[in-house]
């Protein structure tokens, strides 16, 4: 009797957690097909034959075709202007680090008023704030009058001053938390202060300085705002050439260019992001954290 | 050789003098050296336009028409009396609250669901941030492709289920859903990923002893793990909510503030109204206004933060 009584509980029990497990995944399921569907879509899209593109019901299967890929990589000038994402990209990426490092060294190692530290820190961090769009309209008229709109250099000097506060700010506190007793070892041992933190310091906060540089690619190449306004012919990034396939643009409905491009503007931090998520997660969290 | 040692002492004293200033100079600067650079580009690149702007935002300069002349705070008053200034102001709320909400509520629940330990959760923690690396260009993109009038897949399958969905980007309402929905997509990752973080943080002999207890599940999420990770769900909202309160790119993609100004965010209507007339004074007027509410709710919400992780 009692036997049966417990068995039955137990079966409850069993059951319930059945339903549980079956909710728990089917929860699990829509967030994933929620996340990758547009992505999944946005690819099927890319190889749609125009005819496909506007079947109704839309179409899952079909015979694919890559004259979307073709037209946008061989037929337009996209690859000139993703040689021009990459170099702004790139350059940013290495002033930034450079500047950067140096600024957290000196927040992190001086010995100058704790206070005026943090009020220099502070503010560095505040123009994480401010908006793009409250800066645009004098940087518009500032460089035009000195000429270098429509110049690479015009927007790595932008991307590079968007960038540094975060950076600032993270390798700051990569920095605090190294130990300086072995550096100050170095030292004793007859390095100079730098050759110090070249050669102990620096390999040590290695990965939190690679989520940083990351951070800071990403964000590049994926910048749009001071790009639409400050380039022109000669220096447009990528994320601006691609409003040439835009089904609102001139050319009319080039929905398949359209994907293309939009795959090959996201492929690099997509790319950066699985290969190195580790990093990365490290990165976002420490720059939300701390920011 | 008498001379030259009677002069020697004044002229070694003339020779230091500019010296000694140069030294004295350098040992100023020495300490502040390294983060010059820093400093020098952020004052170049971002204060001085400030300051530029807001000199101009006095007048009635025009890239247009040339001279200007001192106004005031004329500028000021004509962008707080505006129509389309308040409405965009109204669009940017809706739009920040709406979108942040939402995106708390996901991505909170994503987390709990990803707390627990099961086969392939690396790789499916990596699938569901994904999102967020999407460059905002293409998130703007994806999304005007999914919301097409002509083709679109979301109609379809909402067709699937017997629902006639409207011209999504066509119509005030859906398109202001249209853009909310990209946003929240975009962003959703970012509070899983960071909350995760914070979820996973939580001292275990807490929950155990809770649930030795007896505490239900949600009485466990309801009284210990919300009130231990408050101060971090205050960071990451007010994170996206000064984000998204600058939100450009996925919109302009999208509907470019249309149909009409239904989706003009501030950001949008600033841009809208300032480059192609060329009317920087007004426009400047109203970016520091923006300026202004940014930081009046930011300092707000800090406080609110400090009060949190106080109490």
């Amino acid at each position: 009797m009692f036997k049966q009584k417990r068995v039955n509980e137990i079966n409850q029990k069993t059951s319930q957690q059945t339903v549980f497990k079956v909710g728990f995944v089917i929860m699990l399921g829509v967030i994933l097909v929620f996340a990758l569907f547009p992505l999944l879509w946005i690819v099927l899209t890319s190889v749609k034959t125009q005819r496909d593109l506007f079947a109704l019901p839309p179409l899952f299967i079909f015979q694919p075709t890559l004259k979307h890929w073709h037209t946008v990589l061989i037929e337009s000038e996209f690859l000139h202007y993703y040689r021009n994402s990459l170099v702004i990209s790139g350059s940013t990426l290495i002033v930034v680090m450079v500047v950067a490092t140096m600024a957290a060294y000196n927040l992190a190692r001086s010995q100058y008023a704790y206070k005026i530290r943090e009020n220099i820190a502070f503010f560095i961090l505040s123009q994480r704030m401010m908006p793009p769009v409250a800066i645009i309209l004098p940087v518009y008229v500032l460089f035009s009058r000195i000429r270098m709109l429509d110049r690479l250099e015009t927007l790595i000097l932008m991307n590079v001053a968007f960038n540094l506060p975060l950076s600032i700010w993270m390798i700051r506190g990569f920095l605090e938390s190294l130990s300086v007793e072995i550096e100050e070892a170095a030292i004793v041992d007859g390095c100079s202060r730098l050759g110090a933190f070249i050669r102990v310091g620096l390999p040590q906060m290695l990965p939190g300085l690679l989520s940083a540089a990351l951070l800071v690619f990403i964000y590049t190449i994926n910048e749009f705002f001071f790009a639409l306004i400050l380039s022109g012919t000669r220096s447009r990034p990528v994320s601006v050439a691609v409003q040439l396939f835009l089904p609102t643009g001139v050319r009319g409905t080039l929905f398949g260019e359209a994907a293309v491009a939009s795959i090959l503007i996201m492929l690099p931090s997509l790319i950066f992001a699985m290969f190195m998520q580790r990093y990365l997660v490290t990165g976002i969290s420490l720059g939300a954290v701390k920011g | 050789m008498d001379s030259q040692f009677n002069t020697y002492p004044s002229e070694v004293g003339v020779m230091l003098w500019p010296g000694r200033l140069l030294s004295k100079i350098v040992n100023l600067v020495k300490p502040y050296l390294l983060i010059m650079p820093a400093m020098l580009i952020l004052a170049g690149v971002i204060i001085y336009p400030l300051i530029f702007s807001l000199s101009k935002s006095l007048t009635d300069f025009n890239l247009g028409m040339p001279g200007e002349v001192f106004i005031g705070l004329k500028n000021y008053i004509t962008a707080l009396n505006d129509q389309g200034f308040r409405e965009s102001l109204g669009v940017s709320v809706l739009f920040s609250l709406c979108s942040t909400g939402l995106g708390l509520a996901l991505g909170f629940g994503t987390a709990l669901l990803l707390q627990r330990d099961f086969i392939g959760k690396r790789l499916l923690t990596i699938l569901i941030i994904l999102p967020m690396m999407v460059t905002p260009v293409a998130v703007g993109i994806i999304w005007l492709l999914m919301f097409q009038p002509d083709f679109s897949i979301i109609n379809g399958l909402l067709g699937l289920i017997g629902i006639n969905g409207p011209i999504w980007l066509q119509n005030k309402w859906s398109a202001r859903i249209a853009v909310i929905v990209a946003d929240v997509w975009q962003w959703t990752p970012f509070f899983t990923l960071i909350l995760l973080g914070g979820l996973l943080s939580l001292p275990a002999a807490v929950i155990e002893s809770a649930k030795v207890d007896g505490a239900s599940g949600f009485q466990l999420l309801r009284y210990i793990k919300v009130p231990m990770m408050k101060s971090l769900i205050l960071v990451v909202l007010l994170i996206r909510l000064i984000d998204s309160f600058k939100t450009f790119d996925s919109i302009f993609i999208m509907t470019n503030g249309g149909p009409g100004s239904a989706t003009e965010v501030l950001s949008l209507h600033i841009y809208r109204s300032g480059l192609p007339f060329m009317n920087i004074s007004y426009a400047s007027a109203m970016s520091y206004l923006f300026l202004i509410i940014l930081i009046v709710t930011t300092t707000l919400l800090i406080r609110q933060l400090r009060r949190a992780e106080n109490v």
